[in-house]
């Protein structure tokens, strides 16, 4: 669950920013300098040609050539930033766009915005400590600016700094106080740091302001975790048919979860079978539902459930075991150590589905 | 936005105030308090679990455990505490050879040690003429009387083979390790001795954890970190090698034979084993095994009553936690907390991870109910080992004790959320809730150590519990607990013949003024130690245990009415209960029958 909260916070915090980010381009469009400020033509027809390739699926020839671009010019930060811009915001590529927000960062990116956007390419990118610099600075130098206080509380929170993220998020909702995003992940901040009263009232909230499409199943599992079921069961319903596929997914496997655990199996059955049948890859529908159907006395159906459940269980261990050998071998040979920040060591606290 | 709703924002944005002092005392609970006096006591030893300066491996980072047993019969708690030292490679190296091409041993500077209770509570180590104090790299330890002569052995987990110690009943030990079949040569850290086959001789439970061989997984161990949270820190257990678990068969003459295969614990894959406690989930009559697996499933072991085991771990809730995450499980709590008559369980875990409190809802079935309890951050940001249901305020209710400390030295890069050094927590269940009164509940609990096991016990003879609490390169903590156990009933349950005369196993069920206190006789637990065999019930005031049923291991039950607290007691199977100590409210003996 860590690991999708995360998860759920850089795309909220990416989704936040290229919508201000937007609209800070589209209105410096119509101003003195064009959305895209390259002054070299040669290098602007380069940069178009760059922009084809990488439309066109030849990422690697793409990526070359805008390094390329930027190597010709390493100073120019409206270089560095536009180019940042348009692999996040209309190619949704970050790993690409990495070097180029890390460039822009070097050359001192001032405005709000720009810092707005190098921090949240950074966040994408699994960059989250570089990511934090970058925000934190740009918080310093535009206090009121409450994207900036948002991406600084993400940042913080990809790297598990989740008391420190309070603060950020905090200040963010004390400028924005009905941004329903911000409460959002306000309200994961909480769940990170156990606080399920505090996470309960800002899920609440975004909910009532539409912060977020996983609000409603997020307020439903809160309630569910403090033991009020009855409320829970009363915001997961109506989930079950609002928001997007994944949403309503969630929501049929907190229902269910929350079924199983209070006697009503039966009920909980088909929500969970219609669950593994969606989502044939989540672990968790088959754990829950091979619980559902023990307690319904079916245990020859509920051990294939659970032999699923554990097959899908292994996959996912050596997928970690891999990255993380991976990981070793690289500074066996000499490269560097990037975990990222899930924790290579350390024991059995990562994240679930 | 509704004003009603902004209205709603200072709350959000505002952390829960810590409980102050006097909240306790407003909930109507007697306040707990807890002080260290182990140097006053005469605990002093300074332990070690791998180089202090630089914890390279995972080896040196997961510390030892202890045990609270009476060595000698004299009715008091002795406390063995398992030490570890260093390791390295072979002094005769050759000059210019590869040290990590090498296999590291013990370097054996370290010693276990002995220390004998006077019977009031202060300690004198007596470690050189007990023979105990070997020299292993040990990890944690169980007691029990494998052979049946009527003393507690000892049986102490190692990197390496563990070691089997057979006291001669006047707390003189002899390793018998040779001979007996339970020299389990892998890492192993939590043990528990139980009968497992209904036989009366005790069998044992291993738990081993994975496989280090620094020449055999040299990318493991050469010269690498890996990154916990970005910052470099010692392997492990990811990407390692899982160990299988072993169950020893007692052949009724002190000797094992490995049954791990027949019994079923190989019929899942290796897991890394740390916690183990040997109790009865559901209530037939024998003793199942709950497994604390680090990053993997945990393993409910259901026995069918012959000793052979059915993992049922997955299918009962109690493998992950709710939201399927399998977690470090370093210590395993077990008790009913909730006095259902059920033992339910709490798992100690990693930092950035909740202790998982798992009710036990009968039929195998386990739920996941930590969120109901207001555990907060700071637990949530500690690293849980030993662990137990206590109840330190003799009001009858289990509270729950945490001990902590970071794996990594390296967690003090990522202040303020973590740190090496960490306070144990205490968690006192009022109004069914177990709520931390760690910052209230005595000068003992503000002293900060990277902490490991922790055993539980009447140290000073006042029927409350105390603490023994392992520590990285310190000496242990003894948190002597301040209340006066007034209306407390300390039982000691014995056999009086037969291969288990401590009557491990056995299951005691206390009614006190409509609430129902169950208790078990378990050896092993928390984190990689043992605690008082004796059972403890709290009355909460009442002066009288309304009716008291005991469980032998065999079946055999017995019933007493109208019990009186307020003594330490020994009740020998068929016979009646026995004052063995009141200073404050002596008694007679009372009434009682087998049934």
């Amino acid at each position: 669950m860590i690991a999708g909260a995360v998860r759920r916070n850089v795309g909220a915090a990416l989704a936040l920013a290229a919508s201000f980010a937007f609209a800070a381009s589209a209105a410096s469009a119509g101003q003195e300098e064009p959305p895209v400020a390259v002054d070299n033509a040669a290098l602007f027809a380069r940069w178009q040609a760059a922009q084809k390739l990488h439309a066109a699926g030849k990422l690697d020839e793409a990526r070359a050539e805008m390094a390329a671009i930027l190597a010709a010019d390493p100073r120019n930060l409206e270089l560095a930033l536009a180019m940042t811009r348009w692999l996040a915001e209309v190619r949704d590529d970050f790993a690409t766009a990495l070097p180029f927000a890390r460039r822009a960062a070097e050359l001192g990116a001032a405005k709000a915005d720009a810092i707005n956007l190098v921090g949240s390419v950074l966040t994408m990118g699994g960059a989250a400590a570089e990511s934090e610099r970058v925000f934190a600075a740009g918080a310093e130098k535009f206090p009121a600016d409450f994207l900036l206080w948002f991406g600084l509380g993400v940042a913080r929170g990809q790297q598990k700094k989740y008391l420190e993220a309070k603060v950020a998020f905090a200040e963010a909702l004390r400028l924005a106080p009905e941004n329903g995003l911000v409460l959002f992940s306000a309200g994961e901040n909480f769940t990170n740091l156990r606080d399920y009263e505090a996470a309960e009232r800002a899920f609440l909230l975004a909910v009532k302001l539409k912060g977020h499409d996983d609000a409603s199943w997020r307020l439903g599992q809160v309630l569910a975790l403090q033991g009020k079921h009855e409320a829970a069961e009363k915001v997961l319903t109506p989930a079950l048919t609002q928001g997007g596929k994944a949403a309503r997914f969630q929501a049929a496997l907190q229902l269910g979860m929350l079924w199983v655990e209070r006697d009503r199996a039966a009920e909980a059955l088909p929500l969970l079978t219609q669950a593994t049948e969606e989502r044939p890859t989540s672990r968790e529908a088959w754990r829950w539902l091979a619980r559902a159907q023990r307690a319904l006395g079916r245990p020859e159906v509920a051990t294939r459930s659970m032999k699923r459940y554990a097959e899908l269980r292994a996959d996912e261990d050596r997928i970690e075991e891999e990255h993380l050998l991976s990981l070793i071998r690289a500074q066996l040979q000499g490269g560097a150590a990037s975990g990222g920040s899930g924790g290579g060591s350390g024991s059995g606290s990562g994240g679930g589905e | 936005m509704a004003p009603a709703l902004l209205a709603l924002l200072p709350l959000l944005l505002l952390a829960l105030p810590p409980r102050a002092a006097g909240a306790v005392a407003q909930d109507g609970a007697a306040p707990i308090t807890l002080v260290d006096e182990a140097a006053a006591r005469g605990v002093t030893a300074l332990l070690h679990c791998g180089d202090p300066v630089k914890r390279r491996y995972l080896l040196e980072c997961i510390g030892c455990g202890c045990a609270l047993f009476d060595k000698d019969g004299d009715g008091d708690l002795d406390l063995f505490l398992v030490d570890a030292g260093t390791i390295g490679p072979p002094p005769d190296l050759p000059e210019g050879a590869d040290p990590l091409a090498v296999d590291w041993k013990p370097r054996k500077d370290g010693q276990c040690r002995l220390y004998e209770n006077d019977g009031a509570g202060r300690f004198r180590d007596v470690t050189e003429a007990s023979g105990a104090g070997i020299r292993v790299f040990g990890q944690g330890v169980t007691a029990a009387d494998y052979d049946g002569d009527g003393d507690l052995d000892l049986y102490v987990t190692c990197w390496g083979p563990n070691r089997l110690l057979q006291n001669d009943g006047s707390g003189r030990f002899t390793d018998v390790t040779r001979g007996t079949g339970v020299g389990d040569p892998h890492w192993s850290v939590g043990a528990a001795f139980f009968d497992a086959d209904g036989d009366d001789d005790l069998d044992l439970y291993v738990g081993n954890y994975l496989a280090m061989a620094i020449a055999r997984d040299p990318d493991c161990w050469r010269k690498v970190d890996c990154p916990f949270l970005d910052v470099p820190a010692a392997c492990g257990p990811k990407g390692m090698v899982p160990e299988t678990d072993s169950f020893f068969r007692n052949k009724g003459d002190g000797d094992f034979r490995d049954m791990s295969e027949k019994a079923g614990i190989h019929d899942h894959e290796p897991r890394y084993a740390l916690g183990v406690v040997a109790f009865d989930h559901d209530q037939d009559g024998d003793v199942d095994v709950y497994v604390g697996n680090d990053s993997r499933a945990n393993s409910l072991w259901d026995n069918d009553g012959k000793g052979r085991f059915f993992d049922l771990g997955d299918l009962s809730g109690a493998a992950v936690n709710r939201d399927g995450v399998a977690q470090a499980s370093m210590g395993v709590a077990c008790g009913d907390l909730d006095g259902d008559g059920l033992f339910d369980l709490a798992v100690t875990n990693f930092s950035h991870d909740d202790n998982t409190v798992y009710r036990n809802e009968g039929g195998g079935n386990f739920a996941d109910i930590t969120a109901r309890h207001p555990f907060g951050s700071k637990a949530y940001l500690s690293l849980g080992w030993g662990t137990e249901f206590v109840d330190f305020d003799g009001d009858g209710a289990l509270d729950l004790f945490v001990a902590n400390g970071h794996v990594y030295p390296e967690a003090d890069v990522r202040a303020p959320e973590l740190s090496w050094k960490q306070q144990n927590r205490v968690y006192q269940q009022v109004n069914g809730i177990l709520r931390d009164v760690t910052d209230t509940a005595g000068s003992g609990l503000q002293r900060k150590a990277s902490f490991r096991g922790a055993a539980f016990g009447d140290v000073d003879g006042d029927r409350d519990v105390d603490v023994v609490v392992m520590a990285m390169d310190e000496p242990p903590a003894l948190l002597i607990n301040q209340g006066d156990g007034r209306d407390a009933l300390l039982l000691e349950l014995r056999q009086p013949t037969g291969m288990n005369r401590f009557a491990i196993g056995a299951r005691a069920v206390a009614t006190v003024g409509g609430k129902r206190l169950a208790r078990q006789v378990r050896a092993g637990g928390s984190f990689a130690s043992m605690s008082d065999l004796r059972l403890h019930f709290g009355l909460g005031g009442a002066p009288r245990i309304d009716r008291l049923e005991v469980t032998w291991p065999d079946g055999t039950r017995q019933e007493f009415g109208d019990v009186a607290g307020g003594r330490t007691a020994r009740l020998v199977k068929g016979g009646a209960i026995e004052t063995v100590a009141a200073p404050s409210a002596p008694s007679a003996s009372d009434a009682g029958g087998g049934r």
